[in-house]
């Protein structure tokens, strides 16, 4: 009996400390409030009261949370002291929680937890260079795409080593060349539907791209134009931007960075499909764009 | 290739200051409340129910036959799923939480072996000298049995060090973070070298201490 008595303490006593542990270990450092003003942004009328799902449970709670991977500038990416969040999909994160007046929390983690983190309601919304694909379309809702209409950020090429860049004039010169991509981005689509033959090799991060590109694991990588001319010049004359960019006009509405919530939710996304819209025919996304790449110092345009 | 590993060190010491020192608060949280955890996690597979023993056998299997990182995303995205009470847990708390499990499961079979290796005549002896089983743990076990855990204890501390970068998967402040943050300053593989030899460093110092630890356990012998 007293043995009994022993163990149900023991166990009590375990439990109360894995709940125990949680809250004393110290507050979370990176999931931030986001700071960006809207104010002087035009916003579109959008009728919220037939709100179902998760955007009823955001209007419900007045937060919204994005999922994001902070390691893609000037799109996403941490400032120096690993806290501060900023880039341009964050200001249209922001712009958004504005227009549906509720505050903005954004959650970092990896690329690949991005989409997980909708599906789990860890976050409703998930903004990270998502382009549109059709299994990802099949898995979770997308809304249409929205970009810059600045040549930069419509710009997407390949980046190959200055060594090479003589030697592959189209997308067709690539044929059974390894080709790198972030899994799941827009390059990874572009890749797939405008270089077939090529093999492609998916990426976590971009850093290890660049890496694969430097020690000639691939031929090529795919990314944005601002990206590769950045790296071009940090690489100091090895790397260079390809002039073979990728063809966009195949894509229609779903040209761009889609955003992407949990597959059902289709109030939330024809909600963001209204400001989206909105966002496109006012080129509302150039100013957050530039002030993106102005706060990163990246080069833009054309050369 | 751009600036060379000094230069890059040079320039962003402070970020890397600061994610070693991350590294070293999550390991030593883990490894703490993984001893005191694990600790009862041993007390429980040396009891002499079978259903306890068969218990504390599947925790262990499970933590230490799965890896880490898929831990970690399950108590990042399924914990609280799975228990609405443990929702209130940021994502630094998951990750530390799944650190702390992970580390208790090794702790409590260091601490089952180092028992278990104090020979059992001692326990017999004590028993037939009238002592109660735990008094006998208390004053003839347990001290001479401290002797074989606490060097392994410190090994487990080294591990976690270099376990816990698997939490800048979830962009928490460690050391491996800052290949993020200077991946977004587009510089990708200096960040390596810098973030390979500091592990390295801290691991050979502590090793060195467990070593000489050793050897100042080791003089009543």
């Amino acid at each position: 009996m007293k043995k009994i008595k022993l163990t149900a303490i023991l166990l009590t006593v375990l439990m109360l400390m894995l709940a125990g542990c949680g809250s004393t270990a110290p507050k979370n450092t990176v999931t931030s409030a986001f700071d960006y003003d809207t104010s002087e942004i035009a916003k579109p009328e959008i009728d919220l009261s037939n709100a179902e799902g998760v955007l009823k449970d955001v209007l419900d709670k007045g937060v919204l949370v994005v999922a994001t991977a902070p390691d893609n500038p000037p799109y996403e990416y941490v400032a120096d002291d690993g806290k501060t969040l900023s880039g341009s999909e964050l200001f249209l994160a922001k712009y958004i929680a504005d227009i549906l007046g509720v505050e903005l929390q954004i959650e970092t983690m990896d690329f690949g937890a991005v989409l997980t983190a909708v599906d789990t309601g860890k976050a409703d919304l998930a903004m990270a260079g998502f382009g549109w694909k059709k299994d990802r379309a099949e898995n979770f809702e997308l809304s249409i795409g929205y970009h810059s209409s600045t040549a930069g950020s419509s710009c997407h090429c390949l980046m190959v080593r200055t060594e090479d860049l003589e030697k592959y004039d189209s997308f067709d010169d690539f044929d059974g060349q390894m080709v790198a991509a972030q899994a799941g981005s827009l390059h990874q689509m572009y890749v797939e539907d405008q270089m077939p033959n090529a093999v492609l090799e998916l990426v976590s991060g971009f850093d290890q791209a660049i890496l694969n590109l430097s020690t000639k694991k691939v031929e090529a990588l795919a990314t944005s134009c601002s990206v590769a001319r950045q790296y071009a010049e940090q690489s100091g004359g090895t790397l260079s931007k390809s002039p073979l960019e990728f063809d966009l006009s195949m894509y229609g509405a779903y040209e761009g960075t889609v955003v992407g919530a949990k597959k059902g939710e289709t109030s939330i996304i024809d909600v963001m499909n209204q400001i989206l819209t909105f966002v496109n025919e006012n080129a509302i996304y150039d100013g957050m764009y530039q002030q993106a790449l102005d706060e990163t110092g990246m080069i833009d345009g054309e050369e | 290739m751009g600036p060379g590993v000094i230069e890059v060190f040079l320039q962003y010491w402070p970020m890397f200051l600061n994610g070693l020192l991350g590294t070293l608060k999550y390991a030593a949280i883990a490894v703490f409340f993984g001893s005191v955890l694990g600790a009862l996690v041993a007390m429980c597979s040396l009891s002499k129910n079978k259903i306890i023993r068969f218990i504390c056998s599947v925790y262990v299997n499970v933590l230490r036959g799965t890896p880490l990182l898929v831990q970690m995303y399950i108590a990042y995205f399924f914990v609280p799923l799975a228990f609405e009470s443990l929702s209130f847990l940021a994502k630094e708390q998951c990750v530390i939480l799944s650190l702390i499990l992970n580390s208790s499961a090794y702790v409590s079979e260091i601490f089952r072996s180092g028992i278990n290796a104090v020979d059992k005549g001692q326990t017999e002896a004590a028993r037939s000298l009238g002592m109660t089983s735990v008094h006998c743990m208390q004053k003839i076990i347990l001290p001479q049995a401290i002797k074989n855990i606490l060097p392994a204890l410190a090994n487990e501390y080294i591990a976690m060090i270099k376990e816990t970068s698997l939490a800048g998967t979830f962009m928490l402040y460690e050391l491996m973070y800052t290949r993020t943050l200077l991946a977004n300053k587009f510089l990708t593989w200096q960040p390596l070298f810098i973030i390979a030899a500091i592990y390295l460093l801290c691991t050979m110092v502590l090793s060195k201490l467990v070593g000489m630890m050793e050897k100042r356990l080791s003089v009543s012998d």
